[in-house]
C-alpha cells in the first residue's frame, strides 16, 4: 500500500481498520501524522455512518411512484408504437411547409459544417495534447515527498520529482535524450501533482522567482516546458 | 448480477423497467446525501430531490455515456437538483438556525437505548451543521465520499474536477472539521468556527 492508497483506505469506512492500512501507518510517519490529524472528523463520520447503516429510506411517495410509472409506460408505449405507425402521425410539427423544410435543411447543413470544424479542431488539440502528455508513464514511489507536504511550494515539489526520478541534482547534467524525458516527466508531475493549468503554474513560478535565487532557474524551466519563452529551449 | 453501467445500457436500449433496480440500489445513499445537504428537518424536500434526480436521470438516460461511472453521473444530477430545489423551495426549507436539529424517534425503548440514540442523533446533527458551514465544494466532496460511498474518480466526475482535486477537497474538508472539533468540546462548539477558520481548498497545496 502506498500513501495514496492509504488515504483512500483512511476515508473508506470499511477499510479504515484494515490490517494493510495499519501496517502502512506503522511504517509511514507522514501518513500516521495525517491520520492523527484527521481522526476527530473521521470518528464523527464513523459514528454517524454507524447510525446511517441502520437507516432505511422510507417508501417512495405515491406521487413519485405514479410519475415514475407514467414515465416508464410512456416510453414503452412510444417504443411500441414507433415500430408500427409512421413517425409523423404522432408529431404534427414534422408536417411543415415546403419552404420551412428547405430552411431547416439549410440550417442542418450549416450546423453539420460547424460541427465538422469543431470535431477537426478538437482532434487537432487532442493530437497535440497526446504528444505532450502521454509519452511517459510514471509510477509513484511509496516515499514520494509530495504526498503530505502541505507547505511545499510548487518549486520544491518539481525539484523533488526531478531529483528523485532522474537521480540528478542539476538538470544541466542531463544528456539531450534525458532532457526530452525530463521535460515530459516534469509536465506530468506538474499537471498531475499540482493540478495546475499552465498559466497558474507560470504565475506560481514567477512569484517564487522573486523570492529565491534558485527559483529563477525553475521559472526558466517552466517557461521552457510550456513553450512560453521567446528563446530556444534550455532543457 | 449486472452492474450499473450494464443496466443503464439495457435501459437505453429499451428495457426501461430495469431502471427500478438502479432506484433500489441507490435510493438510500442518495437520500442520506440529500438529507445531509438540505437538513434533516427538511426530509420531505430531500426525498423530493432524490425523486426528481431519478426522474431526471431516466428522462435523460440517452445522454449517459457508459464508459463513465453511473454513480458519478447520478450524483451530479442529485447535487444539481438539491441546489436548484433549495433555491426554488427557499420558503419551504427551514433555515431558522435549527436547520440541523437532531430528531429522536418517539418509539419506546430502554433508558440506555434512549441515551445512545440521543447521543447519535446529536452527533448527526452536529456533523450536518458542520458540513453546512464548510465551503460547498468541500462539503459536497465529503458527502459524496462518506454518505454516497463514491470513489474519488466518481467524485471527480460528479464535481467536474480532477481526481487529485477531489482528494484535496475531501482532505481539506476533513482538516477543517477536525480542527474545529479540536478547538472546542464537541457539543459546545459553534459551527461558525468553521466558516471563520482561515484558508480554503486553494490554500491546501
Amino acid at each position: 500500500m502506498n500513501c495514496d492508497q492509504a488515504f483512500d483506505a483512511l476515508t473508506n469506512n470499511s477499510l479504515r481498520n484494515s490490517d494493510e492500512l495499519i501496517q502502512h501507518l506503522d511504517r509511514c510517519s507522514r501518513c500516521q501524522d495525517m491520520a492523527d490529524m484527521l481522526d476527530p472528523a473521521l470518528n464523527l463520520f464513523d459514528d454517524v455512518l454507524e447510525v446511517s447503516g441502520e437507516f432505511e429510506a422510507p417508501a417512495p411517495s405515491e406521487e413519485f411512484v405514479d410519475e415514475y410509472s407514467n414515465c416508464i409506460d410512456q416510453v414503452s408505449d412510444t417504443e411500441n408504437s414507433s415500430s408500427t405507425k409512421p413517425r409523423t402521425a404522432s408529431r404534427p410539427w414534422l408536417q411543415t411547409s415546403k419552404r420551412r423544410a428547405t430552411a431547416q435543411r439549410d440550417g442542418f447543413r450549416v450546423a453539420a459544417f460547424l460541427m465538422l470544424i469543431g470535431v477537426l479542431m478538437a482532434a487537432m488539440v487532442n493530437v497535440e495534447r497526446g504528444s505532450r502528455y502521454d509519452a511517459v508513464t510514471i509510477s509513484l514511489p511509496a516515499d514520494c515527498q509530495r504526498s503530505t507536504a502541505t507547505d511545499s511550494s510548487s518549486d520544491n515539489v518539481v525539484s523533488g520529482c526531478v531529483a528523485c526520478h532522474l537521480r540528478t541534482a542539476s538538470l544541466a547534467d542531463l544528456e539531450p535524450a534525458q532532457r526530452v524525458h525530463a521535460r515530459q516527466l516534469v509536465q506530468r508531475c506538474v499537471s498531475c501533482h499540482l493540478d495546475l493549468t499552465t498559466d497558474q503554474y507560470l504565475t506560481d513560478f514567477s512569484h517564487d522567482a522573486q523570492i529565491g535565487e534558485n527559483s529563477e532557474a525553475s521559472f526558466q524551466l517552466a517557461s521552457c516546458l510550456f513553450g512560453r519563452d521567446s528563446g530556444p529551449p534550455q532543457l | 448480477m449486472l452492474n450499473d453501467q450494464e443496466i443503464m445500457e439495457r435501459v437505453r436500449s429499451g428495457q426501461v423497467s430495469l431502471f427500478d433496480e438502479l432506484v433500489n440500489r441507490h435510493r438510500s445513499s442518495m437520500l442520506r446525501t440529500a438529507v445531509s445537504k438540505l437538513g434533516n428537518r427538511n426530509q420531505a424536500v430531500a426525498e423530493e430531490a432524490v425523486q426528481e434526480a431519478f426522474l431526471s436521470a431516466f428522462a435523460h438516460r440517452h445522454t449517459y455515456r457508459c464508459e463513465y461511472s453511473f454513480r458519478g453521473w447520478l450524483w451530479t444530477i442529485l447535487l444539481n437538483t438539491c441546489r436548484s430545489l433549495s433555491q426554488r423551495e427557499l420558503g419551504r426549507i427551514d433555515r431558522a438556525g435549527a436547520q440541523y436539529d437532531f430528531e429522536v424517534s418517539n418509539e419506546r425503548c430502554s433508558s440506555e437505548d434512549a441515551l445512545v440514540r440521543l447521543v447519535r442523533a446529536e452527533q448527526a446533527a452536529l456533523l450536518f451543521r458542520f458540513l453546512n458551514a464548510l465551503p460547498e465544494v468541500q462539503a459536497d466532496a465529503l458527502r459524496l465520499r462518506f454518505f454516497g460511498e463514491l470513489k474519488f474518480d466518481e467524485i471527480a466526475q460528479a464535481m467536474n474536477c480532477s481526481t487529485n482535486g477531489a482528494k484535496r477537497r475531501v482532505r481539506s474538508g476533513l482538516e477543517r472539521l477536525s480542527a474545529a472539533l479540536r478547538r472546542a468540546d464537541c457539543l459546545s462548539i459553534d459551527a461558525n468556527d468553521l466558516s471563520q477558520s482561515h484558508g480554503s481548498e486553494g490554500d491546501f497545496r
